[in-house]
């Protein structure tokens, strides 16, 4: 009986401020008054209707004093609508800079990491001078592929590249315009993109002084060679160098690229081999952790070569790779 | 309170037809009124203490009932206890809810006659 009245007072004790005043003490009062007879005559039963009678009346006096309260907000505001406006913008606007700011706070600190140690995949870029994100040395990703216990793969690309593209039944015609990319031998490996039909690049089929080769999207196999089932084994001439067609993609990401070319193509040679402007890196972490990704990227390049441009610093960027980029089309 | 429609507080729920119709001999306080509304229903209607007071508190709040004023002989006084009587309005509510169960015990009773007929 005692271990229910001491339940009773920390109950009656928990009500609203407002019903306190109004009957607090008397219904302190009547429960001490009530406790012994409820006892005697319903037991432990009695006692437990008695605890569970105060416990629901509770929350609802609270939903009560509440809903008096809302309503005398609800007349002030009503009686003075100018006052209402003021109050109601300045609300407004003081909760919208604060979302803003901590959501700004929150992408800041904690949404980019969180984010790659979720990725299968990173892409890592630099970052230059100025802060913006900057293609990495084609140097780094030779690096970053040598770390086997940091990254199960890393490929190199670049996007956007612009090639004079001649035709296998026009070769003698005016080549026209394609914007497509370069990739390391591994790139389609590193992404896992399989092909459509024959086959895409890998190290084995891109071997120096092997003769050029390019994989071709499937739309490009569609609106330029007419779905043509010789396709494959066909030349292109790019940029004035001859390549075979050695496969077609069509899944994403990078099927709506309309053309795939080897970094070690006559192209590519063209290009000084550190050259900051020629690729981005593509890496599979093995890592869940990205901090420890990040560190362990940072301090891959111990000595700082000569040649590295004075506008790029050391920094590596690790950022989630949803998607491959995609900049043109067929 | 004097503009208020007596039928617009009707049917009253039944704890406030308890409490109200216990105060129509007078004043009476917290623990009074529970103990009237227990003989009167010879045990089966008990009013607890949380439900008598959350019911008191809408009931003054609605001006059906008020604190009194006036207090017992301080022989029989416990002035820790605070009384409750009618109002004006709380008398008028109760006459009104009073002749509302009249009638339907009125028709009740018709319907048993037509029954047992």
């Amino acid at each position: 009986m005692n271990f229910a009245w001491r339940i009773y007072r920390r109950l009656a004790q928990a009500f609203p401020h407002e019903f306190k005043l109004a009957c607090g003490t008397d219904m302190m009062q009547l429960g001490e008054d009530v406790v012994e007879e409820i006892s005697r005559r319903h037991g432990v039963a009695g006692l437990i209707r008695l605890l569970a009678d105060i416990a629901v009346r509770v929350p609802v006096e609270y939903l009560s004093e509440m809903r008096r309260d809302w309503r005398y907000a609800w007349r002030g505001l009503i009686q003075s609508p100018g006052f209402a406006l003021v109050g109601i913008l300045s609300m407004g606007l003081a909760i919208g800079l604060t979302t803003n700011v901590y959501t700004s706070k929150w992408a800041l600190l904690f949404r980019d990491l969180p984010a790659a140690a979720n990725a299968k995949r990173l892409m890592m870029p630099q970052r230059s001078a100025e802060g913006d994100i900057a293609p990495t040395s084609y140097y780094y990703v030779e690096r970053y592929r040598e770390q086997t216990g940091l990254f199960a793969g890393a490929a190199a690309f670049q996007i956007g590249v612009p090639f004079n593209v001649t035709l296998p039944d026009a070769l003698n015609a005016k080549p026209e315009r394609v914007f497509g990319q370069l990739v390391s031998s591994d790139y389609f490996s590193v992404l896992g993109v399989p092909s459509q039909r024959g086959r895409v690049l890998s190290a084995e089929l891109d071997r120096p002084g092997d003769p050029p080769v390019v994989v071709i999207s499937d739309r490009f196999w569609r609106n330029r060679l007419s779905s043509s089932p010789d396709a494959l084994g066909q030349v292109l001439r790019l940029n004035g160098q001859i390549a075979t067609i050695i496969g077609i993609i069509s899944t994403a990401p990078s099927a709506s690229i309309p053309l795939s070319y080897s970094f070690r193509s006559p192209f590519r040679r063209r290009l000084p081999r550190n050259s900051r402007t020629t690729s981005f890196s593509n890496a599979v972490p093995k890592s869940s952790c990205p901090y420890c990704v990040w560190h362990r990227a940072s301090r891959l390049r111990p000595q700082k070569r000569a040649s590295t441009p004075s506008h790029v610093d050391s920094t590596t960027r690790i950022l989630p790779c949803r998607s491959a980029p995609t900049k043109a089309g067929a | 309170m004097k503009d208020l429609d007596p039928q617009s507080f009707l049917p009253l729920k039944s704890q406030w037809f308890h409490i109200m119709l216990a105060l129509a001999g007078g004043e009476q306080h917290g623990y009074g009124i529970m103990q009237e509304v227990l003989d009167r229903t010879t045990g089966k209607v008990r009013l607890w203490p949380a439900t008598l007071y959350g019911s008191i508190k809408r009931l003054i709040e609605a001006g059906l009932i008020e604190e009194s004023d006036l207090r017992p002989a301080p022989e029989l006084d416990d002035a820790r206890r605070r009384y409750y009587r009618l109002t004006a309005l709380g008398s008028r509510v109760l006459n009104a809810e009073c002749e509302r169960l009249q009638e339907l015990l009125r028709a009740i009773r018709l319907k048993q006659r037509m029954v047992t007929e």
